[in-house]
């Protein structure tokens, strides 16, 4: 009776060992057709670029004037410095944008001029950027009353700082025009595209648009998709 | 009896155990060959290179005046401002693209700079898609220097950019493929073997490049494919 158990457990194990078999058989060929899959890529680069409007704007702006005696001749330059204030003001800029820096002071080295240069600084710092751009555009009347001013291109930073905004909807498009080019492999191959295996975001950049208000941003993102067939 | 008993048991294990190896014989076998297969690859590169028109430029607007009195010379400015409109409208670029982004009036403070008091400066841009109009303004600057104007655009400033690559990108994709497709077949054709499916592919990246004529650019494109080779 022991012996019969045994020889019955005997067989339950080889037919085990059979069935463990057969039900590998086909997992063996899955796994190697998903890692030769798992190989099977193909890598894409999309780009996405938006103008957008500057809603930021700093600059400064230095109205220089001659003067032979600093002291005496005060009201000389302070009259100036007012007169491009008064200006800005009557352009828009709301008066707690503008800042007015400490005065500098330049000992000419030509004799035959007034023997000072004194300059006083004005920053704007403003989210009125088109009322800023017609000031900056119209400097030549403040230039027509006899005041000497000063702005540099290179000094003028416009800013935009609703990127998070629209970041979401750029990533996408750049993802899509990635996905138009994986198609074309695809096709090429006979193949159809597959999940995504690895997404780059690119870091995003601004460079200067059209006009000096606006803003080229710009992102490329990069895919790997997997190649199906 | 006992030892007959036991004898049966590994005799039918030892048995159920040869089956299920020459079960997965051919499954390991069909393993072995795709992995082997998976390392018979090609790589290849694939070139597509274009010449387009550039379809925006960026001239520069420099104006300097040397002078003694700023009020009357910034009267001089305005004029030149409205002669350089003149000129614009005449080259058929709109107004609007024109932009005077900086003034800046120096003092000629050194005994070395000695002459005018002051040197104005104006910048600006003009930034158009209109490129035949652009090179039109371009051409008229010799008529404007004729008139006193120099409007100081140095060699090389204008600047010519190219912006619908993403129109040409999968049509430049597909030249690039077919391209790499086909130095692919001649090494197989050389091995005596055939051509599968695509293993890896990178689309490279786009550049776009100067050529000797300002207003044409270059794109170009090197994809690389990795190809299955098939017997």
């Amino acid at each position: 009776m022991s012996n019969l158990v045994k020889l019955l457990l005997g067989l339950i194990v080889a037919v085990l060992i059979i069935s463990v078999s057969y039900l590998i058989k086909p997992i063996l060929f899955e796994v190697s057709n998903k890692l030769m899959e798992s190989e099977r890529f193909v890598t894409v680069r999309g780009v996405a670029e938006r103008e957008v409007m500057a809603n930021h704007i700093l600059f400064e702006l230095k109205v220089s004037t001659l003067v032979d005696d600093i002291i005496n001749e005060s009201s000389k330059y302070e009259q100036n410095c007012q007169k491009a204030q008064a200006f800005m003001l009557a352009k828009g800029i709301g008066a707690q944008d503008i800042a007015m820096r400490s005065l500098e002071v330049f000992t000419n080295r030509r004799k035959d001029i007034p023997k000072n240069l004194v300059t006083c600084n004005l920053v704007v710092s403003t989210s009125k950027v088109l009322k800023a751009r017609e000031l900056l555009s119209s400097l030549d009347s403040l230039v027509k009353e006899g005041i000497s001013v000063k702005v540099y291109e290179y000094q003028i930073a416009y800013g935009y700082t609703k990127l998070n905004d629209i970041k979401p909807s750029m990533v996408e498009e750049a993802n899509k025009n990635a996905k138009d080019a994986a198609l074309v492999f695809a096709k090429h191959s006979n193949a159809t595209l597959g999940k995504i295996k690895q997404a780059r975001q690119g870091l995003f950049s601004m460079q200067d648009g059209r006009r000096p208000e606006l803003i080229k941003v710009r992102v490329v993102t990069q895919v790997d998709y997997y190649l199906k067939n | 009896m006992k030892n007959l008993t036991f004898l049966m048991i590994a005799l039918l294990i030892a048995s159920s155990m040869v089956v299920s190896a020459f079960m997965l014989k051919p499954e390991l076998l069909v393993v072995a060959e795709n992995y082997l297969n998976n390392k018979r690859t090609v790589v290849t590169k694939g070139l597509a290179e274009r010449e387009v028109k550039a379809d925006r430029v960026k001239i520069p607007l420099n104006i300097a005046l040397r002078t003694n009195n700023l009020v009357e010379t910034s009267k001089e400015l305005a004029d030149i401002k409205k002669r350089i409109m003149f000129y614009v409208k005449e080259a058929n670029i709109s107004e609007s693209e024109v932009s005077f982004y900086a003034l800046n009036t120096l003092e000629h403070v050194y005994e070395y700079d000695k002459g005018a008091k002051y040197t104005i400066n104006l910048n600006g841009t003009i930034d158009t898609a209109n490129i035949q109009g652009a090179n039109k303004f371009i051409a008229s600057t010799k008529a404007m220097l004729a008139e006193g104007i120099n409007l100081g655009i140095g060699f090389n400033e204008v600047s010519y950019t190219f912006n619908g690559l993403n129109e040409l990108k999968p049509q430049m994709i597909e030249e690039s493929v077919n391209n790499a497709y086909k130095v692919a077949k001649q090494i197989a054709q050389n091995s005596e073997s055939n051509i599968g499916k695509i293993k890896f592919a990178n689309q490279g990246l786009f550049t776009i490049s100067d050529t000797l004529i300002d207003d044409i650019k270059l794109v170009r494109v090197v994809t690389t494919i990795t190809y299955y080779l098939e017997d």
